[in-house]
């Protein structure tokens, strides 16, 4: 033993730059997207109970109607208001966001731990079909049910799911079986706790902050992806609202009314945004190896 | 007459934090002067200041002059040409220092050709010179390999010979064998030893590693939570002469490792 | 032995496209016959006779069982043949040669457009991550990364195309590269428009790879043999960061053809995308699926050539033969 002094060591606070204990708790980031995401869920659930007008009625107003007076937003070619239809939108938006994200979440989960927890073979299999899927784009996936089951909301949230658990799936695999060769996870195995008891007990806590990240950003892919598939006919089909089929709609008429082409697209950023920030946030808050400048 | 002078250097973050507090010692032409402390007590810290290689958000006052210059006061480019030509520097960890996507013969031979214009032959054949310098003797071979397929001391050899590359005046060594097996840390005292008696560099060396400092060093920095405690001599430190926080250090490695008492000095 | 394990590692990493493509084949063929009533059905509508349907059944090969039809498909593939579309009775090669000259040269132009762009910018906002161009640059990929693809492109053509009449709002020359200036004049926005949004994604890893090679210890020691700050940076930064940028050049690689597919439809252009498009409104089975299984094969292929960048780049991986 030469590091005698060592054991003498006192820990001073590390010296680069620790991070104030207030700013790891609430990053920025986490602050700004849940404020962003916030604001449209607020939107989102006001649309449900009320708005301006009905949601599929045409002539509620004048043709291509600049924002203003009764009509925030404007009207489109049909004369529909098209603030009922950004807040219908909102909702719609984070419906898909949540149901992708649910649909990934649980299979990507399942499958993941399944890969890392059981026999070679099921990992062996897994990490090949993830593999391939995981290249498989996720606009192809929409194209191939589409063609077979139509465009829908549904369908969109399959692709984007089955898409999203491949990610899901191989970021979980990874997580468990670093997490398996812990030394205290062994300690808990040789002290009998079950297979059961440890997926639960010190896997799963463990994998949480990094799925949590990982899901909040397949929910921004999710909408935009939602957006694209909408926005080419592909996604969610009238009368239910859609900021990428609003933008589709607007591309005709937006030499006279340029508002019907920027309102929706700013709709998606602010969500987009909203939660890819809000999985920034959460990984500086839970990840203690992350410095506060990147 | 001292050839490097640390005078009064503080180091602040830029949350106004003081990191290092009037730190002050120097070391002459071919002296070995030993900075010991605890992890935290900031005697890496001098090092990297002195060479003004402070992580960023960090800022060093005081004075820092080698052969009068303060090099605290120059520009970035002057400080440039003082770095691996005037003082370099060896570092803890080998593994991490060195770059593992580069030969040895790359590595080494960069800074040769860098202070020294030298063309890409004869900076291959400086790196051998240095490799046989740092005794390690199947030149070719190491030269051609990348630094994950050497051992450990040999690693810590090339770092050396890397530093060594531009005939510096000064060597500052950063726990140069904490990362070394026990065997292999005597081996590269011996050599930091056999290094400094051959060039007549003034070395400094950081550790918390009292019995390293014991075997390599005569003069002695004790640090402690940013400043120093004391300057002293090794054999006045090991005879228990001088603060008694110096002496809580002796005792302590003593009591998990045998120090040379002072009458085998 | 090292060029034994390369060469092992380079058969391993083909045969696993090959299972991988095949696997691809399947999928796609499968989930595509999994259609309520039959293909054929599908692409005749509503109003047909049992008999118009019969004729067309047997003409198409749809009266054979599935397996029969994906054999039949396979054997064409690797003969070269890519099946017959059901809506226009052309060859799929055909129309697929006829519609690569509009996105090729968008989806390759937009690509190295963004390399351009997002390398030395990525670079540069890690050097300076603490002053004004960092925190810019940050913000900007924070914020482009949040905009939908076919956005950018409806604001450009909003501004550059309707409002300042400096480009064409959409279309393609009639005669193609024909007519090379109109052509190019009609791919600038495609271009810039896919390229804004790639570079978004690619600025971000680039400046964190470069971040993660400023962080390691040698640097710090390049900096302590006297090495100035980009010396250093070049010294060390292009082969240790030229590993992550690659893995992420491979993805967006993919990612300029997909976008593409998807900016051709804002665009009006006579691409393989709004091909994609119209066929899948058709539901013309043998033209999305070899149009799926196309563009599912260049990202696989991409994967493999991304992975063999990475073994010639990183001696670690090569002369261990190094699982990843």
């Amino acid at each position: 033993m030469t590091t005698g002094v060592e054991d003498l060591a006192v820990r001073e606070p590390a010296v680069t730059g620790t991070p104030h204990a207030r700013a790891r708790r609430w990053p920025p980031s986490l602050v700004a997207g849940a404020v962003l995401v916030g604001l449209v869920a607020v939107v989102g659930l006001v649309a449900l109970v009320w708005t301006p007008y009905p949601l599929d009625v045409t002539g509620s107003g004048p043709r291509l109607a600049p924002p203003g007076g009764d009509f925030p937003a404007g009207t489109d070619r049909l004369g529909r208001d098209l603030l009922t239809q950004l807040m219908a939108g909102a909702a719609s938006a984070l419906l898909v966001a949540a149901a992708s994200v649910v649909v990934a979440g649980t299979l990507g989960l399942v499958l993941g731990v399944l890969a890392a927890a059981t026999t070679r073979w099921a990992d062996t299999v897994l990490v090949n079909t993830v593999d391939v899927l995981i290249a498989f784009p996720t606009l192809l996936l929409a194209m191939l049910l589409v063609t077979v089951r139509g465009a829908s909301t549904a369908t969109a949230i399959a692709a984007i799911g089955i898409s999203g658990a491949a990610v899901i799936a191989r970021v979980t695999r990874i997580t468990v079986a670093r997490v398996l060769r812990e030394d205290y996870v062994t300690a808990a195995t040789a002290s009998g706790t079950g297979w059961w008891g440890t997926i639960t007990r010190h896997v799963l806590p463990n994998v949480a902050p990094t799925l949590l990240v990982q899901l909040m950003l397949l929910a921004g892919g999710a909408v935009l992806a939602e957006s694209a598939l909408s926005y080419l006919g592909l996604g969610t089909p009238p009368p239910a609202a859609s900021w990428g089929r609003m933008l589709r709609e607007a591309q005709s008429t937006m030499v006279v009314a340029p508002w019907s082409a920027i309102l929706p697209g700013l709709a998606i950023v602010v969500l987009v945004l909203g939660l890819n920030l809000l999985g920034d946030g959460i990984r500086e808050r839970t990840d203690p190896n992350l410095r506060g400048d990147r | 007459m001292s050839l490097l002078e640390v005078d009064g250097l503080t180091v602040r973050t830029s949350d106004g934090r003081t990191l290092l507090d009037g730190v002050t010692w120097d070391v002459a032409a071919g002296a070995r002067l030993g900075i010991i402390g605890e992890s935290g007590s900031g005697k890496s810290m001098t090092a990297l200041a002195v060479l003004g290689l402070l992580p960023a958000g960090m800022r060093a006052t005081g004075h820092v002059r080698l052969d009068g210059t303060d090099l605290l006061a120059l520009p970035p480019r002057r400080m440039d040409a003082v770095r691996g030509a005037q003082v370099a520097m060896v570092f803890q960890e080998p593994l991490t220092a060195l770059d593992p996507l580069m030969t040895v013969g790359r590595q080494i031979s960069g800074p040769v050709r860098l202070h020294q214009r030298l063309s890409r032959t004869a900076a291959r054949e400086e790196a051998a010179r240095l490799l046989r310098l740092v005794q390690i003797d199947d030149t070719e071979r190491v030269l051609g390999s990348y630094p994950w397929q050497l051992s450990g001391g040999q690693r810590q050899r090339v770092s050396l010979a890397m530093a060594l590359a531009c005939r510096p005046r000064v060597l500052l060594a950063d726990e140069p064998t904490t990362a070394l097996d026990v065997t292999v840390q005597a081996e590269v005292l011996e050599l930091l030893d056999d290094v400094v008696e051959r060039t007549g560099l003034a070395l400094v060396l950081v550790t918390h590693d009292l019995p390293v400092v014991a075997r390599v060093a005569q003069d002695l920095v004790v640090m402690r939570d940013g400043a120093v405690v004391e300057r002293t001599t090794v054999p006045r430190a090991l005879a228990g002469d001088g603060a008694a926080y110096t002496r809580e250090l002796v005792d302590a490695a003593r009591a998990v490792t045998a120090l040379p008492t002072p009458e085998a000095r | 032995m090292a060029r034994h394990l390369l060469t092992r590692s380079l058969l391993t990493r083909v045969a696993s496209l090959l299972v991988s493509l095949a696997l691809a084949a399947v999928v796609v063929f499968v989930v595509l016959r999994l259609l309520p009533g039959d293909a054929a059905g599908a692409s005749l509508g509503v109003g047909t006779t049992s008999d118009q349907l019969e004729g067309l059944r047997a003409e198409l090969g749809t009266d054979q069982p599935v397996p029969v039809q994906l054999g039949q498909w396979v054997a064409g593939l690797v003969q070269g043949d890519l099946g017959t579309s059901f809506v226009s009775r052309q060859p799929v090669a055909d129309l697929v040669a006829a519609r690569l000259p509009v996105t090729l040269p968008l989806s390759l132009a937009a690509f190295v457009l963004a390399v351009l762009v997002s390398v030395p910018l990525g670079v540069a906002a890690a050097v300076w991550r603490r002053g004004p161009l960092g925190v810019v640059v940050s913000a900007l990929s924070q914020l482009g990364v949040a905009v939908p693809v076919f956005w950018v492109g409806v604001l450009l053509v909003l501004v550059l195309a309707l409002q300042l009449g400096w480009l064409p709002p959409g279309g393609f020359p009639r005669q193609g590269w024909g007519d090379p200036a109109a052509a190019v004049r009609a791919l600038v926005l495609p271009v810039v428009t896919v390229a804004i949004a790639m570079s978004a994604v690619m600025v971000r890893y680039v400046r964190s790879a470069t971040l993660d090679v400023l962080d390691q210890d040698y640097v710090r020691t390049a900096r302590s043999l006297g090495y100035g700050r980009w010396a250093a940076l070049r010294r060390h930064g292009l082969r240790n960061g030229a590993a992550p940028v690659v893995a992420i050049l491979g993805i967006e690689l993919a990612t300029s053809l997909l976008g593409a597919v998807v900016i051709e439809n804002v665009f009006a252009l006579p691409g393989l995308g709004t091909l994609l498009l119209d066929s899948v409104e058709a539901r013309d089975l043998p033209v999305v699926q070899a149009l799926v299984l196309g563009l599912t094969a260049v990202v696989l292929v991409v994967n493999v050539g991304v992975d063999l960048a990475q073994r010639a780049l990183d001696p670690r991986l090569r002369l261990t033969g190094g699982a990843r």
